[in-house]
């Protein structure tokens, strides 16, 4: 079989920030100790211009202190045996320019990125079901419903020419050579023509109908106008390609000289925001002028990444793994006909741990009592060396089993957090509990089978997102859990987890007519465009973020008040700022200062916006508007291995501590848990921006 | 040996240690009264929409009036509970349970009342223990032990004379003598004892149920009239600032006299595996959350009068603050002050919602009274109230792995809390009653070292689970 060539990862994420400058994005997975000596955890993202140091305290922000963008980072893979099998039987290895294939030599590579942003050219994360308004996930779409559409103002189908025109930020395609070796850097603007790799070379399409709100309309800006989603370029000495997302942008559509309002955590209409995603292109050009084209991959561009070593206890990679064991036949000796194995060995390493690590990492960005920390410390320190039923007398008792809906609102197993989809708390995924079991059962191995580079990237972008709760979450959402989204046929050359990506015909471009379509519905069978991954999240991101610290559970279980966690591990609620601990000298260790609210505000009563009473309330803007103007002074959460100090020379691998924070107040007293949603918390209705209409309800 | 956090760990089953689930347990032989409807007509008409309520919780034979029994007085005559022959018959029963024993606990013996000659839970590892100094560790290392920490949260309870208030636990000798005959400070004892039967029971020894006690006591200082509390001059360890943290130090102590402001009875009956777990305090300390409607608002003050632990005019918002985690709470350790204060308020007068289980909130409110009527005026523990009491609505129901993490088992006090001794956790339903925490499911260990406790129905206990801790580290 002919060499074959794949991108990887196959789904990388780049995060908005202010600043011009960026970082890269983890290679590593949050949760995993990466370095044994130093204690030092994965996840944290990848200083510019470097193969892999880790980023410390002074990373995250520039000289102006605006956040670093996180870019994106690809590189080309080559196989030479069809896989059969995951993890892959052949590990494959990276190439670049000169390398020699079946006799041939690598003279370029053109990569090819197509970033678009259609959040207002599709439906409602909220939906309505049974009289019931709430975030049903994949269930909206079922039995032929799709929840109400955003901008019906604009017309009620999506596939209107006026609404893809104008709702749908659009780019267009970016084309450079590898060889360009970073001396050329290609905005996603209106500015830049499109272009796209065309046979051996790039090909300009001057008459693609590249797209931005202000082409449209008369837009209220306040923190700049979104005319460009980010950049793309060749990362020096590698060939690499590094993609750069947009600047946390939030536009709004003017109506009589007023910006519109901002009432809605999830779903705004007249917002725009510069979030995007699309596919990732690699033309292998040999030197006898042949070409392969390479698996793609996929980009998406989303919220920064605030706690980049904190692991979900179900991360994305969980969710899309779930999916693919159970509805695409990945690992038939661990699940085929309908159920699991109970002769699959799991991994402790891969399939165990990494549970484990997630929940002793949460009371670093939330408040848990030190019974719970003390809890996840215990099982944090289990080993592969200990019999399972001796350090967890009742696995059953301790896990969720996402199988038995009856356990779905018990509010005593783990993980405990809030679940999405109308379950009242999280669970792991049926193949996590199902790994797990394996464990508990003593069918496990140590150290699970090592994965190829590419397959380990694959996993590791996956891993340092959020899954499990997407209401609709902060990375990717619940079209994980959907197989349509995917290419299906993965073995041989296509490979799991790959995008679904339509082929698009830059060719027939046409400046007088939106390029892309409606593009992936779930459940349906359209494939992927550019634009259809990050269009399932909140509108803009910022109000999402800023309301999702704890809530009560949906549904509520009868009698319950406390509040829980949404996603401490993306979105800290709680952290303790490495400013104020304090040093031991006898210990020779950091020691910790109080808790604060991540998102605290600037400031007294009088303008600090995020102080209140109501402890449901607490560590948010209490208008979303403020966390739009506001973003951007949101701190870090790192270990403290990455933070200079004076005595001991750092804060120690023990700690993980808030740096780089801009807010000055300290905000409301951080109270422990379980706090109680308190009745008669009274929303406010102007919030802005100014000039806004007045929000009806208050902020949903 | 590290005992920092061997005392954190007892005081809560919050939920990283799961348990099962609490309709699995809601088995054969709940109280067919449970679904009778209430028996007093008055009662049950005059208020529809809470008779409906209480048809659900309170047994047939209720009607929201419950008296003390001549026989317990003169307070020196009163006697222990028969816990053998508990009646079950109404709710009334579990009250007049509560203040019989509240009285025999506190009656006078050889000069101090009988619950100060019980055993400590310390002492049954060998270790002294006095007055309120908290347990000897072996080690030196920082301790947080629960004689200053309020359970669940780690909070500190600030007295307006911005002392710690501090906690003592007692254990009766029926629950010393399971302990002592089956060897359960023997960690492997226990843990074949679980293995051998996880439903095992505490017992009740003649006709005396296993109980244990939990004592808040405010440190009385200059100016402060605790004329009307019960007193006593004892030894209390001194708090200092280490790494950061207000902690126990062991080898500083002051002779203080301290005022028993709060007093927790959990015990063994007849029917009761899961033990009522009743609580008194001191009519002084806070005042109740007034029932309004619309509800208080948590910018409207709570009371305008004064309390031990409240200052006229605080606002709802202002009470029960917790600054276990914000870093807030300063220690001066020369004068042994911490702030800022603790502003106490009782959510619920008697350890239910409004509306809800009214009868039982009625026999709480008359059983006092009727108290009250039989002291000696000058019996100063005449100035001590019921706040409430709960157990289970079923006879015979625990079993092991029962979170009990909602009402649907329980009766009585659905949502009790003492002022003093769970302040910081009155409203959140997660932690609203002594079952949220004391229940039957698996412990795990506060070091990583040791091991968990499997789930048993032994595990109600508190106090055996320290045992059972604490007996691994005093091996290590």
């Amino acid at each position: 079989m002919a060499a074959y060539f794949r991108v990887h990862p196959s789904i990388a994420m780049a995060r908005v920030g202010s600043s011009a400058e960026y970082y890269l994005a983890p290679e590593t997975a949050a949760g995993e100790i990466v370095d044994q000596t130093s204690g030092l955890f994965g996840g944290l993202p990848v200083q510019a211009g470097t193969e892999s140091t880790p980023l410390n305290a002074e990373g995250f922000r520039d000289a102006g202190k605006q956040p670093k963008r996180q870019a994106a980072r690809f590189r080309l893979f080559v196989y030479e045996q069809p896989q059969t099998q995951y993890p892959s039987n052949d590990p494959g290895r990276e190439v670049k320019v000169g390398d020699k294939i079946d006799g041939k030599t690598i003279s370029e590579i053109i990569w090819t990125v197509h970033l678009a942003n259609k959040k207002n050219n599709n439906y409602t994360i909220t939906d309505t079901i049974n009289g019931q308004k709430s975030e049903y996930g994949i269930e909206s779409y079922e039995n032929g419903h799709t929840p109400p559409v955003r901008n019906p103002q604009y017309g009620p189908d999506l596939d209107l020419s006026k609404r893809r025109q104008t709702l749908v930020i659009d780019a267009g395609p970016r084309a450079l050579y590898a060889s360009s070796n970073g001396a050329t850097t290609l905005a996603f603007d209106n500015q830049t023509t499109p272009s796209y790799a065309s046979g051996t070379s790039i090909a300009t399409q001057p008459n693609y109908p590249v797209s931005f709100p202000d082409d449209h309309f008369t837009m209220f800006n306040p923190l700049g106008a979104i005319n460009t989603l980010g950049e793309m370029t060749i990362e020096a000495g590698s060939g690499r390609l590094i993609v750069i997302g947009g600047y946390g942008r939030a536009s709004g559509v003017e109506t009589g000289g007023k910006p519109p309002m901002l009432c809605d955590a999830i779903d705004n209409d007249d917002w725009f925001d510069d979030t995007s995603d699309g596919p990732v292109r690699a033309t292998v050009v040999f030197d006898d002028q042949s070409t392969v084209e390479a698996v793609n991959g996929w980009v998406v561009c989303t919220d920064p990444g605030y706690a980049p070593q904190t692991r979900n206890v179900v991360s994305t990679w969980d969710d899309i793994y779930d999916t693919w064991v159970r509805d695409l036949d990945l690992v038939p000796s661990l699940y085929s006909g309908g159920s699991f194995s109970t002769s699959y060995t799991s991994a402790f390493d891969q399939d165990v741990l990494p549970v484990f690590h997630g929940a002793f990492l949460q009371q670093w960005n939330t408040n848990l009592p030190q019974q719970a920390i003390n809890g996840h410390e215990y099982m944090a320190s289990i080993t592969a060396a200990d019999t399972p039923s001796a350090k967890l007398p009742s696995f059953q008792q301790l896990i969720r089993d996402p199988n038995n809906a009856s356990e779905d609102d018990q509010g005593v197993k783990m993980p405990l957090a809030l679940g999405d989809a109308q379950k009242s708390f999280l669970s792991v995924t049926p193949t996590q509990y199902a790994l797990l079991s394996q464990w508990y059962a003593g069918q496990f191995v140590a150290a699970g089978t090592p994965l190829g580079a590419g397959e380990k990237l694959d996993r590791v972008s996956m891993e340092n997102c959020l899954g499990g709760r997407y209401s609709p979450g902060i990375d990717l959402t619940f079209i994980v859990r959907d197989v349509n989204l995917y290419a299906q046929s993965w073995t041989g050359t296509t490979g799991p987890f790959r995008i679904n990506r339509a082929e698009l015909e830059y060719a027939n471009a046409n400046k007088s007519a939106p390029f892309l379509t409606v593009g992936y519905v779930p459940l349906r069978t359209a494939p992927v465009e550019p634009g259809d991954i990050c269009k399932f999240m909140s509108q803009p991101w910022h109000t999402d973020y800023n309301s999702c610290a704890t809530h009560t559970p949906d549904p509520n279980p009868t009698g319950n008040n406390t509040l829980y966690w949404s996603w401490p591990a993306q979105r800290p609620v709680a952290v303790y700022p490495a400013d104020r601990c304090t040093y031991d000298g006898s210990s020779g260790r950091w020691k910790l200062g109080g808790q604060l609210y991540s998102v605290r505000g600037d400031g007294g009563s009088d303008s600090n916006g995020t102080l209140t009473d109501y402890p449901q309330q607490q560590g948010r803007y209490q208008c979303y508007y403020d966390f739009v103007q506001n973003w951007h002074k949101v701190g870090f959460v790192i270990q403290g291995t990455q933070i200079p100090a004076p005595p001991g020379g750092n804060y120690g691998p023990q700690l993980f501590l808030e740096v780089a924070s801009l807010f000055d107040s300290d905000g409301d007293a951080v109270g422990p848990w379980p706090q109680p949603t308190i009745d008669g918390y009274q929303s406010p209705t102007d919030c802005g921006p100014p000039g806004s209409p007045p929000c009806p309800h208050g902020q949903d | 040996m590290n005992t920092a956090l061997r005392n954190t760990l007892i005081l809560v089953a919050l939920a990283f240690v799961a348990g099962m689930i609490f309709w699995q347990s809601k088995q054969p032989g709940t109280e067919p009264a449970s679904t009778e409807t209430a028996s007093n007509g008055s009662t049950a008409s005059s208020t529809p929409p809470k008779a409906v309520v209480d048809a659900v919780i309170e047994k047939s034979g209720d009607i929201g009036v419950c008296d003390a029994k001549s026989a317990w007085f003169p307070h020196s005559q009163t006697q222990r509970t028969d816990d053998s022959a508990f009646p079950n018959s109404s709710n009334c029963d579990f009250h007049q349970w509560a203040w019989q024993n509240f009285l025999w606990l506190t009656q006078d013996v050889d000069g101090q009342p009988r619950f100060l000659s019980f055993a400590t839970p310390e002492s049954l590892l060998g270790n002294e223990r006095t007055g309120m100094l908290p347990r000897m560790a072996k080690s030196d290392a920082t301790e947080s032990l629960d004689e200053y920490l309020q359970a669940g949260t780690d909070g500190i309870f600030v007295a307006h004379n911005g002392r710690s208030v501090y906690y003592s636990q007692y254990l009766d000798s029926t629950f010393v003598n399971f302990v002592q005959s089956n060897n359960l400070t023997d960690p492997s004892a226990l843990q074949a004892l679980i293995a051998a039967d996880p439903a095992t029971n505490f017992p009740i020894e003649g006709t005396a149920g296993a109980m244990e006690l939990k004592v808040s006591w405010l440190v009385v200082t200059d100016g402060f009239d605790a004329s009307d509390m019960f007193t006593m001059q004892t030894e209390i360890a001194k708090l200092v600032n280490r790494d950061g943290q207000i902690v126990i130090d062991t080898t500083q102590t002051e002779e203080v006299t301290v005022a028993l402001v709060g007093f927790h009875i959990a015990g063994i009956v007849k029917g009761h595996p899961e033990m009522i777990w009743a609580t008194f305090e001191h009519q002084r300390n806070a005042p109740n959350v007034p029932v309004t409607d619309p509800p208080l608002t948590l910018d409207q003050p709570v009371s305008d009068q004064d309390y031990t632990f409240y200052t006229a005019g605080t606002t709802l918002a202002d009470c029960n603050v917790n600054n276990a985690s914000d870093g807030q709470l300063k220690l001066d350790q020369q004068t042994q002050t911490l702030s800022p204060i603790t502003q106490a308020c009782r959510q619920y007068q008697f350890g239910n919602a409004a509306g809800v289980n009214t009868i039982n909130d009625k026999n709480i409110q008359t059983l006092n009274a009727s108290v009250a009527s039989m002291f000696d005026p000058d019996d100063v523990w005449k100035n001590y109230a019921e706040v409430g009491a709960v157990w289970f609505k079923g006879t015979d129901t625990l079993q092991p792995g029962l979170s009990i993490a909602t009402d649907e088992l329980l009766a009585g006090s659905l949502s009790l809390s003492n002022a003093t001794i769970e302040t910081f956790t009155q409203v959140a339903s997660t932690e609203n009653n002594c079952f949220r925490c004391h229940n039957t499911m698996q412990q795990f260990p506060p070091q990583v070292d040791l091991q968990p406790l499997p789930a048993s129905n032994l595990n109600i206990s508190h106090a055996l689970q320290n045992i059972y801790f604490w007996s691994q580290e005093d091996a290590q």
